[in-house]
């Protein structure tokens, strides 16, 4: 069982949560503005880290809000969770998280 | 039967539990549950950035300071609950839901949206030497008095079904909790309760 920190309840057991996908994701300003490649960059296009990935999170069975993590993918740890709108916290590495 | 222009309200544990004791039979329970009847409850969500506004008037009217962290706070027969950020369940001993929740409105209404609840949750109470024990079957906190103290609350499933727990007093010696489930999920969640007690032994009062 993996324990996940949501900033507003605190650990619990990962069957509580719904990952997002990708976070920090921009909705274009002006989304008429793009040409089709842009906006399908927008709405399909992810990137698929080995290493440090920010997520998007739902405390679904709790409190339901939505924040934000940073997960290993290798090793599927979570590194870093924290409230959304708030910036990434500065981890790139494994190492850095500790 | 009932005058149809007034209707009784009715326990959603009405046809499926049993007052007395159940399960093991020999030495003293190990769980003991009451449900609370009594209690008018209702649900409050901050609106767009009135959280402060809210919680300045509720304790200027109850003096009770809203919790910004998964606590409760209580005083006399009225209490506060935190459920998630900027929403709170409010609860008031011997009073009545739809009136309760008027009142609510009408002194808070502009910075809140308020919803009576008085129906559409059971609330158990319960304690017991083995009371921990039993929860742990279905619920997956850590809820060692060290770790969730008197006064902690928690939104989380119990034996998969949406429950709000929180850490009361002791009742004597023993730890007691409060349960909120969804009506709807009652008899289900009723179910947990006397399968996970039968080996401690049981009291339904």
């Amino acid at each position: 069982m993996l324990l996940i920190e949501c900033p507003h309840c605190g650990p619990r057991a990962e069957i509580e949560f719904r990952c997002g996908g990708e976070a920090h994701i921009a909705r274009p300003a002006d989304p008429s503005a793009l040409d089709d490649n842009a906006w399908a960059e927008f709405l399909f296009y992810r990137s698929s880290p080995k290493g440090v990935h920010a997520e998007r999170w739902n405390h679904a069975h709790g409190c339901q809000r939505w924040f934000n993590a940073l997960r290993d993918t290798m090793s599927d740890r979570i590194l870093a969770t924290y409230p959304a709108g708030a910036a990434r916290p500065n981890i790139t590495t494994i190492e850095a998280a500790r | 039967m009932a005058d149809a222009a007034s209707p009784q309200a009715r326990s959603a544990l009405a046809d499926v539990w049993h007052h007395g004791r159940q399960g093991r039979t020999d030495g003293m329970a190990g769980v003991r549950v009451v449900e609370r009847s009594d209690v008018a409850v209702a649900s409050i969500a901050a609106r767009k950035g009135q959280a402060a506004a809210l919680a300045t008037k509720i304790e200027a009217r109850t003096g009770l300071v809203l919790p910004v962290t998964p606590r409760l706070v209580a005083a006399d027969h009225l209490s506060f609950t935190w459920t998630a950020p900027g929403q709170w369940v409010a609860m008031a001993d011997g009073e009545e839901g739809m009136a309760f929740a008027d009142e609510l409105v009408a002194d808070l209404g502009s910075l809140a949206a308020i919803t009576d609840q008085t129906d559409g949750r059971t609330i158990l109470r319960l304690s017991g030497t083995h009371v921990r024990e039993m929860l742990a079957k279905g619920c997956m906190l850590d809820l060692h008095d060290t770790v969730f103290k008197v006064g902690d609350t928690a939104v989380t499933p119990i034996a998969l079904i949406t429950a709000q727990i929180t850490r009361l007093g002791d009742e004597g010696s023993v730890a007691a909790f409060e349960l909120a489930v969804m009506r709807s999920f009652t008899q289900s969640f009723w179910h947990f309760i006397e399968v996970s007690s039968a080996e401690f032994g049981l009291d339904v009062s």
